[in-house]
């Protein structure tokens, strides 16, 4: 790894080192947000071999924008995490693009399980995520930044850049439309029941 | 039933598990995209002519050898009780505390049982280990972060236990207790960046906060400043007997722990307290400054002619907190005749600006307080010495030096100790 500063002298500085490609800004940003990058693109596409070639797509994208960033280093993670949402959204529209012309199924696309995580668990995932593809886009990516990477409403709102009363709206849709698919499997929802009302 | 018939929360903590785990695993993956984007970023190579090949590695040569020379001798060097110390020493602060004075002006002090080596110096960074215990880093050359002119900071990088602290900073407090696994970090003035395990994104300590670091649990705080402007926050766990730890500066005094003042320590006798030595500066570190003079009171004439710069001031709190002004002052000026570009002149000046007030000098104090300001134009050491100039201007009759000096005060400092004072004397 290139030896640099932390952070520049200021943040002012490291943005304008990184609006300039300043080798030591690049890496710093990226060492900073990858692993925001990489959770937000799992969370949405759930656990992807393809996820790195992905988390490079951010980064070149953001890269490429840079220039046109204009807020301040606090607004940076906010920002990059709207890339990484805008592109797992590219993602998915690829993947039913690509499943209209091959027979491949959503489950193709996990990566092989951990062996550290227990079989239950990994087969449990897996069977949320098969029925979150079945979600309307713009009502999976709320939900799953909400559910999965367990941001804050307000969080989730500026990730997908609609309004609070919106990713209210389509959370509620969404947990509605899951309860009626989960229907079809006992399993998953078994992981998932609640308690007895009171 | 109310709500949705399934309990979606549960699925965060399986994804957490189960991504946790796959990130560790593409960390090889991830590791290639850095680079790859790196790669991306470099710039085109040069098109090949012939000629160069002929004379560059005469010139490459030439300039190495030249910017080796130029490099090694501008990278920050490190003294221990005035003697030349070289990087990768092991310091064990096993008896006392140990000051590494920086060629910048920059203090380290190793407290008492701290344990712990400078790694690596550059022209404007010093990386250090600590192996445990508890690190001062005093760094007069640090600016305001809102200052414009960054030119002469030094960076400063401590690994200590799984942790790596980088940052800037006059004024930052480092611990670290293996057995606990307890880190601390205080910054009172200056700006650090913290990284270690499940540290995402590395949290930045900035002015006027401390974390705490213990079982994987982080808490942040702020260092609530006391009354007087000095910074006190809660009591870090420490390495050494209480009756024995340096602590924190009291009311109006800038100084670090080489130049410990208090009312409260000093109130604190030694008869009996910590055991006769004849070395009079371990008195004066366990604050039993009368034993600590009468060591050196026949001594004085030679200790001002000969002392280090260290010695010299640690020379005038031990006289000046036993009751004796004049040698103090004497000292004081000694210093500042034998080490007029010293980080601490400043300090000195301060410091016979106390005497001189405390004596009911107001005119001689607000002259040493104003050459203090002037030689110090940022940093605590400026807000306390501006705010006590407004003080002995107006006590010396002075008064537009004092409405000039509040003026500066309250633009400077709105928040400041002195800020009450300088909007009555600048409505006067």
């Amino acid at each position: 790894m290139v030896s640099h500063p932390a952070f520049f002298r200021d943040e002012t500085a490291f943005l304008d080192a990184l609006k300039q490609r300043h080798a030591g800004a690049v890496g710093y940003f990226f060492d900073r947000y990858h692993r925001r990058v990489d959770r937000t693109l799992c969370a949405v596409l759930g656990p992807d071999a393809e996820i790195p070639d992905l988390v490079q797509e951010v980064f070149t994208r953001a890269l490429a924008s840079i220039p046109r960033f204009r807020g301040d280093f606090a607004q940076l993670e906010g920002w990059i995490t709207r890339i990484a949402v805008y592109t797992a959204r590219t993602q998915i529209r690829r993947r039913r693009t690509a499943r209209r012309w091959t027979s491949r199924t959503p489950t193709d696309q996990t990566a092989v399980p951990d062996p550290q995580a227990s079989p239950e668990i990994v087969d449990a995932l897996r069977r949320a995520y098969a029925l979150i593809e079945r979600l309307p886009v713009k009502e999976r990516i709320p939900f799953v930044l909400r559910t999965m990477d367990q941001m804050k409403l307000e969080e989730v709102a500026a990730a997908c850049e609609i309004s609070l009363a919106t990713t209210k709206r389509r959370l509620q849709s969404a947990r509605a439309r899951l309860d009626r698919h989960a229907q079809s499997d006992p399993v998953l929802v078994d992981w998932l029941r609640r308690g007895p009302s009171s | 039933m109310n709500g949705p018939l399934l309990d979606y929360d549960r699925l965060g903590p399986m994804f957490d598990r189960v991504v946790a785990d796959g990130q560790q695993r593409r960390q090889a993956a991830l590791g290639q995209v850095r680079a790859n984007l790196l790669q991306a970023q470099a710039p085109a190579p040069p098109r090949r002519v012939w000629w160069p090949l002929v004379a560059a590695p005469a010139l490459l040569a030439a300039a190495l050898l030249i910017g080796w020379w130029w490099l090694a001798a501008q990278d920050l060097s490190y003294t221990i009780d005035g003697e030349q110390q070289k990087v990768g020493l092991w310091i064990s602060a096993d008896q006392r505390q140990t000051n590494l004075e920086f060629s910048n002006g920059a203090e380290v002090v190793f407290r008492r049982g701290t344990k712990g080596r400078v790694t690596r110096t550059t022209t404007d960074e010093a990386q250090l280990l600590v192996e445990s215990g508890q690190i001062w880093i005093h760094d007069p050359s640090a600016h305001d972060p809102s200052a414009p002119d960054h030119s002469e900071t030094v960076w400063w990088s401590v690994t200590t236990g799984p942790y790596e602290l980088r940052g800037t900073g006059a004024d930052i407090e480092l611990q670290w207790l293996p057995e606990q696994e307890v880190l601390h970090v205080e910054v009172r003035e200056g700006r650090v960046e913290l990284r270690g395990p499940a540290f995402e994104p590395p949290p930045l300590v900035q002015s006027g906060e401390s974390l705490d670091v213990r079982a994987g649990e982080m808490t942040r705080r702020r260092v609530a400043e006391r009354s007087d402007g000095e910074p006190s926050g809660e009591p870090m766990p420490s390495v050494t007997p209480p009756d024995q730890e340096p602590g924190l500066e009291s009311a109006g005094d800038e100084r670090g722990p080489s130049h410990r003042t208090g009312n409260s320590r000093r109130r604190r006798t030694a008869a009996g307290g910590g055991g006769a030595t004849d070395d009079w500066r371990a008195l004066a570190r366990r604050e039993d400054y009368a034993a600590s003079f009468a060591l050196v009171e026949g001594k004085l004439d030679a200790m001002l002619r000969s002392a280090n710069a260290a010695d010299l001031m640690r020379l005038a709190d031990v006289a000046r907190f036993s009751g004796h002004p004049k040698p103090a002052t004497e000292a004081l000026l000694a210093f500042r005749k034998r080490f007029p570009r010293h980080r601490d002149a400043a300090t000195a000046a301060y410091t016979l600006g106390l005497i001189r007030d405390s004596a009911g000098s107001a005119a001689q104090a607000e002259r040493w307080f104003a050459t203090a300001v002037k030689e110090k134009p940022r940093g605590r050491l400026h807000r306390s010495a501006l705010g006590r100039l407004i003080k002995s201007a107006q006590q010396a009759g002075h008064t537009s030096r004092a409405r000039t000096a509040a003026q500066t005060y309250l633009e400077r400092y709105p928040e400041g100790p002195h800020a009450e004072l300088a909007e009555r004397i600048g409505s006067q």
